[in-house]
């Protein structure tokens, strides 16, 4: 029971971290944050016009809310696997994440 | 003349000043702004302390296709390209916002940026003149430059498959494919 309740609480801890996160990026500079996250434009508003209570009760879930953007086993396997350095690596996930499809409500 | 307005030329003078500050050419300014030239120089002078360079944009779309320009400019590019499409933002300050974010990326790899706004701000107009096109690579599937009309199946990106030189010596090598590509440049001005 313990280390359940301790994985639950820190889901719930990374949710929310990952709500807030997304939040100031969205009202700071909203093009920037839908870029940096992935997502659009409907669901960068819908993320930003969310009060701290909506916040919270969404964040108390016992699942993560946020997607793995690398979602195909391919891509993320080359993308690790390669032997380049690290620069290298980082410039091609960059391109990578740059270049895919936002998610989308509905 | 009539009804000119003072806070469009005052919006203006903020994205001239941004654009300074980031490193645009005159050419730039004065196709992005309806500021006049005599006034762009001036506010060029009191930003930089110098007077704006002279001497012809870069033309050519070769440099965009080489090893090293060709990853940060795919990056750029694609960056670009959501904040036009997603974003719905026009076409300059797409390429300010874009930019930003380039900038941020090499510094979080310590590297030196190879591409200036300037070159950025032309690539976006070969792509907007149909000269270049961005191609997929066939393993990871990310979008890199090309030219138009070139074979867009089976081809294997810069980074999957690097040049057997390339990233040796690192700084070695990406100033020689930098060199390489001046070079390239250079022969194509000549050849015009």
């Amino acid at each position: 029971m313990g280390s359940s309740g301790d994985t639950l609480s820190e889901i719930k801890e990374v949710n929310l971290s990952y709500l807030l996160l997304a939040q100031r990026l969205v009202r700071e500079d909203k093009v920037t944050g839908m870029f940096r996250l992935g997502i659009s434009e409907q669901l960068a508003d819908v993320i930003s016009s969310m009060t701290l209570a909506q916040t919270v009760k969404l964040a108390a879930a016992s699942q993560l809310l946020c997607r793995f953007r690398f979602d195909d086993h391919a891509i993320l396997s080359t993308l690790i696997h390669s032997s380049k350095n690290a620069a290298a690596t980082q410039s091609h996930a960059a391109i990578l994440l740059a270049g895919q499809p936002v998610e989308q409500i509905g | 003349m009539a009804g000119k307005s003072v806070v469009r030329e005052a919006k203006e003078i903020t994205l001239a000043i941004e654009l300074i500050e980031l490193g645009a050419r005159l050419q730039l300014l004065e196709a992005e702004t309806n500021l006049s030239r005599d006034r762009l120089i001036k506010l060029y002078k009191e930003l930089k302390g110098v007077s704006p360079p002279k001497g012809m944009l870069p033309f050519s779309t070769d440099w965009f296709t080489t090893w090293l320009p060709n990853i940060h400019s795919s990056l750029f590019y694609s960056t670009y390209r959501f904040m036009v499409d997603q974003g719905r933002c026009d076409s300059i300050m797409a390429v300010v916002k874009a930019y930003r974010l380039y900038l941020e990326q090499m510094e979080l790899q310590d590297r030196e940026p190879v591409l200036g706004l300037t070159r950025a701000w032309t690539l976006v107009r070969f792509f907007d003149s149909g000269m270049l096109q961005m191609t997929p690579c066939c393993r990871c599937h990310g979008h890199f430059i090309a030219h138009a009309h070139d074979p867009q199946q089976h081809i294997v990106c810069g980074l999957c498959q690097p040049p057997s030189r390339a990233g040796k010596t690192r700084k070695a090598a990406s100033d020689k494919m930098l060199a390489l590509a001046e070079e390239a440049e250079e022969a194509g001005v000549m050849a015009a």
